[in-house]
């Protein structure tokens, strides 16, 4: 019942994210968004999680947390300095 | 309401509320820095929330460790996305909306760091 | 770090001395463990490792303070129909030194009221920060200081920076 209500809140935050992610206006505000984005999924697996009552969901939390950092730093140095490596 | 749980449904609430506010505050501020603000401090508490109201959920180890995992990490990494994110901005000249000074002064001055990233094999 | 040994051997011994190996019993050993050492600090000489651990927990109280603050803050300027954000961006000269403390600190600031770390300078002597609602740049910096503060004690006298800093501040 209450894990339905918070998942309704997430998604509605996910969609109202979507908005910034299409408005822009620069790129720093899309990268911030998709960071939002992927921690906002995290949240919504955790959920999930308890809804089906499956642990393993937990793992999938974890390394999507893990992706979204990485996925930021690499997005964020692009930006910066134009290559993600040498 | 027929289940409802105080101790877990509480935190699981309340981190949704911070959750939905950062989106709000994502879309209304006026600009970047701004909006940085709105995300690194509410998903913060707000993600922190969520997974203590889940563990309280499960209580076993396996999720406990797990979540314990996740928040630790939140906790760790969404500062340094703010800080890098902020700084890749600026140093790359997108102008902040200010009503005050600014005293670092060095709005689109990322070749500076590129030599400095070059010299200590950063890059 | 003999502090730390000692500390987790008389977890262990707890948790012998009740014959039962659980986290819970675990979790009291070390809380009557960290009361042995910091009632004989002198014969034991674990004076530095609860002085530290005791900063550590005060820090983590401080930081569970402010971050509600903030998020109580930011979730109301999110709400409002004219939230008084008066942006700036300050420059605060930092007393700590060394990488770890720096990081940890620009961590911080990012999740403290009103405040976002953006960068330092090449000698890593400045913070520059974004900073919203804190009103004029000497009540940001104050704002900022009382972090630090609280950070300091963490890190030791080796890091910090006396002189004429200390003022500009």
């Amino acid at each position: 019942m209450i894990i339905n209500l918070a998942l309704g809140i997430v998604t509605l935050s996910v969609l109202l994210v979507t908005v910034r992610v299409l408005r822009g206006p620069s790129w720093g505000d899309r990268i911030m968004a998709f960071d939002f984005l992927s921690v906002n999924l995290v949240v919504l697996i955790a959920l999930i999680a308890v809804k089906t009552k499956l642990i393993v969901m937990l793992d999938a939390a974890l390394v999507l947390s893990l992706l979204g950092f990485l996925s930021t730093v690499a997005l964020t140095r692009y930006l910066l300095l134009g290559r993600v490596m040498r | 309401m027929n289940d409802f749980n105080a101790v877990r449904d509480i935190p699981i609430l309340l981190g949704a509320f911070f959750v939905l506010t950062a989106a709000i505050g994502l879309v209304r501020f006026p600009d970047l820095y701004s909006r940085l603000h709105a995300s690194s401090k509410l998903i913060t508490l707000g993600s922190a929330g969520i997974f203590i109201g889940v563990g309280l959920e499960f209580a076993q180890t396996e999720a406990l460790s797990r979540l314990a995992a996740v928040l630790l990490f939140q906790f760790l990494t969404t500062p340094l996305s703010a800080y890098l994110i902020a700084q890749a901005a600026y140093l790359r000249g997108l102008k902040p909306l200010l009503e005050g000074p600014d005293e670092w002064n060095a709005l689109g001055k990322a070749a500076l760091l590129d030599e400095r990233l070059e010299e200590t094999g950063g890059g | 770090m003999r502090g730390l040994s000692l500390n987790i051997l008389l977890a262990i011994v707890w948790t012998l001395f009740v014959g039962e190996f659980s986290l819970r019993e675990l979790a009291i050993g070390v809380l009557l463990g960290f009361a042995i050492l910091s009632i004989f600090p002198l014969s034991l000489g674990t004076g530095g490792y609860v002085r530290r651990t005791l900063a550590l927990v005060r820090f983590g109280l401080f930081f569970v303070r402010e971050l509600t603050v903030a998020n109580v803050q930011v979730a109301l300027w999110a709400l409002l129909p004219h939230p008084p954000l008066h942006p700036m961006i300050i420059a605060y000269p930092l007393r700590l030194r060394g990488d770890n403390a720096q990081t940890v600190l620009a961590a911080t600031i990012t999740l403290m009221p009103g405040s976002v770390a953006m960068g330092f300078n090449p000698e890593r002597t400045v913070l520059y920060a974004h900073t919203i609602g804190l009103g004029t740049v000497p009540e940001a910096r104050a704002s900022l200081k009382k972090v630090e503060d609280a950070l300091l004690p963490l890190y030791g006298q080796g890091a910090v920076q006396s002189g004429p800093l200390e003022d500009t501040a």
